[in-house]
């Protein structure tokens, strides 16, 4: 009889571990992301911007063949209809301390990378970029500060790419849609792999839309692994960004409007609050809200 | 009889076992799960039923190519041909060339050929200004011209040369240092732009 029971129990063991939902792969090009967005109603607008700052991560911490990025991800619509398009401003940093700068657009999970360039390097002050829908054309354009001086008289070296599009604005916000909430606007930090990427910092600095007459931004909340839809497709299907947890990621001191990610080992749990209540964005460089 | 009740018992527990089992996964796969401010996502099925999008930069690696399931069938790459300066000094009033080759490289095997737009003047081909101090900026764009220019196909595995010619207006505000890069190159797939060429005076 306890030896009836003892096969009985293996049986009960190998049948669940082979129907646990957590023995089955992550999707093959899920990638590590942490972020936030504005945990307000959805609104339209037809910019977006987010600013970083690199100098926290030393190269030395970024293995050959992974990167920190600083993403900023964005869904497409006509009015407050998804199209199911995103648009993403990258700006990564590779283990020889370069800069680059990924304007792309997504579909049904196709990707279009317009262009991938070098735009400075982690030393820099600091990198702004800005996501601006018009006429039927997309322009991505990157704002790098060398210096701290550059910063000071406001002097960037500006980056534009464009692309076409069908949408005529884009969305911001959150929205729950079939039993998902769908962040529409999203920033945050994604790499390759996560596995050997530690030590690292990064800023998310201003995340904020137009609102016809100033930038605004709204309350900022984490989000990250499969908490990560960003916009639906006419045939239902939901688009999410990176797909898989950023293990370790967490936040250091944060102010209105600003995020400090870095490592620390412990994972942020989703949802956390990064700061309370909307507001207008303050900032010294007034080139990247021109 | 004691025997039968043995066989019940067991058949009794082979089945809770697998009825807990099947519970356990199905309620795992459609808990709707409520993150802390209350967000919530559901789903149906025991892992994501939505797939992921990624950022696709590409890295120092030089094994590393653009994953052809991200629908990226080939792409071009723009580097500085062999012995081309990595910086520039701006004399006013002369020009200066540089060399870029063009190449079409193929993920896939049905992939033919990039049609390439060469024109600094396009507002599909990307641009780049540098900044005088609040709204005063110099666009580089104006500088530069190519040759050959227009529309170009670029077949897959060749490589075109194409002449990148920078010239100084005499009249040039004072410029702070920068990195000129292929301004003014657009394609039909992703662009690998390696060109960084130091620009000052």
């Amino acid at each position: 009889m306890v030896r009836d029971i003892l096969f009985l129990l293996l049986v009960v063991a190998i049948a669940s571990v082979s129907a646990s939902p957590f023995a089955l792969a992550q999707p093959a090009q899920a990638q590590p992301y942490v972020g936030g967005y504005f945990d307000m109603a959805s609104t339209t607008t037809n910019k977006v911007h987010l600013a970083t700052t690199l100098l926290g991560t030393d190269p030395s911490h970024i293995p050959s063949g992974n990167y920190l990025a600083v993403v900023s991800s964005v869904a497409g619509a006509s009015g407050s209809n998804p199209s199911g398009y995103i648009y993403q401003s990258v700006v990564g940093e590779i283990s020889d301390g370069s800069v680059q700068f990924a304007p792309q657009w997504w579909y049904t999970g196709s990707g279009h990378i317009v262009d991938q360039f070098w735009i400075g390097t982690y030393s820099w002050t600091a990198f702004h970029f800005r996501t601006d829908i018009a006429n039927g054309v997309i322009t991505y354009r990157s704002y790098a500060y060398w210096t701290p001086t550059q910063y000071q008289t406001d002097s960037p070296i500006v980056n534009t790419r464009t692309s076409s599009t069908s949408d005529s604005n884009f969305l911001v916000g959150k929205t729950g849609y079939q039993g998902h909430l769908v962040k529409f606007f999203q920033y945050g930090i994604e790499s390759a792999a996560a596995g050997p990427l530690t030590n690292w910092e990064a800023y998310n600095v201003h995340p904020s839309y137009y609102a016809g007459t100033s930038w605004r931004y709204g309350p900022g909340y984490s989000l990250g692994g499969i908490f990560t839809e960003c916009t639906w497709t006419p045939d239902t299907r939901f688009w999410g960004i990176g797909g898989r947890d950023y293990p370790g990621a967490n936040v250091g001191t944060g102010f209105p409007d600003w995020v400090d990610w870095k490592y620390t080992g412990t994972t942020l749990p989703y949802g956390s609050q990064l700061w309370s209540g909307s507001g207008t964005v303050n900032e010294v460089v007034k080139s990247p809200y021109r | 009889m004691q025997q039968k009740r043995k066989r019940l018992i067991i058949g009794f527990i082979v089945f809770a076992a697998f009825l807990v089992a099947y519970l356990s996964v199905y309620l795992r796969g459609t808990a709707q799960t409520t993150a802390p401010n209350g967000a919530t996502s559901s789903s149906t099925n025991p892992q994501p039923d939505f797939p992921f999008i990624t950022s696709g930069v590409w890295s120092d690696d030089p094994n590393w190519k653009p994953e052809p399931y991200y629908g990226i069938t080939g792409y071009l790459t723009i580097t500085p041909a062999p012995g081309t300066e990595q910086s520039l000094c701006l004399m006013r009033g002369k020009n200066a060339t540089l060399t870029l080759l063009l190449r079409a490289v193929a993920l896939v095997a049905n992939f033919t050929e990039a049609h390439v737009n060469v024109d600094p003047k396009s507002k599909w081909g990307g641009s780049l200004e540098v900044g005088l101090g609040g709204e005063n900026f110099v666009n580089i764009n104006n500088l530069v011209s190519y040759f050959p220019s227009g529309n170009l196909t670029v077949k897959a595995g060749q490589t075109i040369s194409v002449s990148m010619i920078v010239a100084t207006p005499a009249d040039l505000p004072n410029l702070q240092k920068f990195y000129l890069n292929a301004v003014g190159i657009s394609a039909d797939v992703p662009i690998l732009d390696n060109i960084k060429v130091l620009i000052y005076g």
